[in-house]
């Protein structure tokens, strides 16, 4: 592992809200709240990955007026024990103040850093560490695998319908943007919001009627890093729905990839655009969504939702997913239904199982039972340009809303059922199901830590 | 699957096809990972990275996407699947196992051997 990469932890929703709780839990001494974590390693970044919260009790910390805080070492033992079993890190958390700067203190420097090498010393293969926080500031040292130094943790990531980012001190947080291309939005956003949006990567799967809808729409809000995930050529059936494609690309068969390239240039070029012309789960695909804060899912078969479901929860990325299913009226069902939906699952709330979008059933049905390798694909079904558009940007508000928190109040974890003939976008609250072994076994999974045997 | 046999399946493997890494999935399943078993003659590559999958009765085989078989073709049926975030091929092969009768490593060589079809 090499010690020049970035360090980010990113904290799922709900388990984000016990974590600051339980550490802002005081009784005339600071709280001290371990977690369970996964990483995951980017080129330029080492993601840790909040996968449980375990604070300690109040029967466990000891009084000692020369530390914010002191605990008995066997009050560490079942999380100990559960990190080696379960190939873990750990990470510290603890709140200095409610807001404002933090720095880890002398205290925490020394007695933290002998806990992280005993941490290191049960599980080699995972990095181990200890963060302060406020609501505005976070300081944090992490010990990675193989290395005896410490190095500072850049951002502290809560999970929730808007993906708060708390910097560590040193990083500025607001600069002025190009002003007068985005002026009108910044009205709404604020120029802070902007500049979150340029410095953010999305990831689209799908690049043709919702696809290549969404990428259009980012390029326009001026989002920094655009990833365009979709192994097919340009044909003639595309045309009536692929936004910017032309009877030229057709001609040529263009990549759709290559399409969007060029819409992205047109409309901005201070956004990038990477085409990534592979079918998910290829694993180009998988690492290209890994760099992303944000994918959106404009796919047409279930196992390949299940794919990106997969990747969002396993790496804490925000999934916003739409869908189109026009049925034309005809002699066995004379009733025209045009039906959709947006849905934003947000790792740790309800997932796309949880809300009975994915079942195995699903899943079955498209292979008839069998494995994987037997699916041939979705039969051809009516598709609009102006349905899949009232999907695909209502998909793009989804993650302005996420990048930005436009909309503070808008709390509601909810799926918006789109109504085609009536021409409604209507909020259906789901929640999260506790039993849910998806959830269970996904959240915050990671990377797989292999043993040499 | 206790972890005797566990160590015994993965010492096998180990003896039969190279080099191994082992790991605990999320819900207790185990993995084996050879880095780079042998293929039937005349494939391509030679070699592959072999994932094997112990969570049940039966274990899942899978290798590194592109092999091509003998005859320089794709092997049918075949697909990509994800498996903790890594990109694995998934490919058909039918045969009895009866993990009381056959080893783990003759479970592997049999899967493996469906490359040497002509398809």
């Amino acid at each position: 592992m090499s010690n020049q990469r970035k360090i980010e932890i990113r904290v799922p929703a709900e388990l984000g809200d016990h974590l600051k709780a339980a550490a802002r839990h005081t009784a005339g001494r600071e709280s001290v709240v371990f977690t369970l974590t996964s990483h995951m390693e980017l080129t330029d970044r080492i993601v840790i990955l909040v996968r449980k919260v375990i604070p300690l009790p109040d029967s466990a910390y000891l009084h000692d007026s020369r530390h914010g805080a002191k605990w008995s070492g066997s009050a560490m033992l079942p999380v100990l024990n559960e990190a080696m079993a379960g190939d873990y890190g750990v990470c510290l958390f603890h709140v200095h103040q409610d807001h404002g700067p933090v720095e880890l203190s002398q205290d925490d420097y020394s007695n933290g850093g002998r806990l992280l090498s005993t941490f290191r010393n049960l599980v080699g293969l995972r990095p181990h560490g200890s963060v302060v926080f406020s609501s505005s500031h976070m300081a944090g040292i992490v010990q990675l695998p193989g290395s005896d130094s410490y190095q500072p943790v850049k951002k502290l990531r809560w999970l929730g319908k808007t993906l708060k980012d708390i910097p560590s001190g040193l990083e500025a947080t607001d600069v002025n943007p190009h002003a007068a291309t985005f002026h009108r939005q910044v009205l709404l956003i604020g120029s802070r919001g902007q500049m979150r949006l340029q410095s953010a990567t999305v990831a689209v799967a799908g690049l043709c009627g919702g696809g290549s809808h969404t990428v259009q729409g980012l390029a326009h809000l001026g989002v920094g890093h655009v990833i365009g995930i979709d192994h097919d050529y340009a044909e003639e059936s595309n045309r009536h729905r692929m936004v910017g494609l032309t009877w030229l690309d057709v001609l040529l068969k263009r990549r759709k990839t290559a399409v969007m390239k060029r819409l992205v240039r047109r409309i901005n070029r201070q956004v990038k655009f990477t085409p990534v012309p592979y079918p998910l789960p290829d694993q180009r695909a998988i690492d290209a969504i890994k760099q992303a804060d944000v994918v959106i899912g404009c796919l047409d078969n279930f196992h390949a939702r299940a794919d990106l479901q997969d990747l969002s929860w396993r790496y804490l990325i925000p999934l916003v997913d739409i869908g189109l299913t026009i049925i034309p009226a005809s002699l066995e069902r004379p009733e025209l239904a045009i039906g959709g939906n947006v849905a934003t699952f947000i790792p740790g709330q309800f997932c796309a199982w949880c809300a009975g979008f994915l079942s195995q059933k699903k899943l079955d049905e498209e292979t008839g039972g069998r494995p994987r390798s037997y699916f041939e694909g979705t039969a051809a079904q009516a598709q609009v340009i102006s349905f899949n558009g009232v999907l695909a940007n209502q998909a793009v508000s989804d993650v302005l809303q996420l990048l930005t928190g436009f909309a503070p109040h808008n709390s509601n974890y909810s799926i918006r059922k789109f109504d085609g003939v009536g021409g409604t976008l209507e909020n259906w609250r789901v929640r999260k199901d506790p039993s849910c072994a998806f959830c269970e076994r996904a959240l915050s999974a990671g990377e797989v830590v292999w043993r040499k045997a | 699957m206790t972890e005797e046999q566990f160590a015994t399946a993965c010492a096998q493997v180990k003896a039969a096809f190279g080099d191994i890494s082992t790991a605990v999935g999320a819900s207790g399943e185990r993995y084996i990972r050879a880095a780079a078993a042998l293929l039937p003659k005349g494939c391509s590559p030679a070699r592959t990275a072999v994932l094997l999958v112990l969570n049940g009765a039966r274990p899942q085989v899978y290798v590194k996407p592109g092999v091509k078989l003998p005859n320089g073709r794709d092997p049918r049926s075949t697909s990509q699947v994800n498996v903790n975030g890594e990109a694995w091929l998934q490919y058909s092969y039918s045969f009895p196992y009866d993990p009381n009768v056959h080893t783990l490593t003759q479970f592997v060589g049999a899967a493996l051997a469906r490359f040497k079809l002509a398809e």
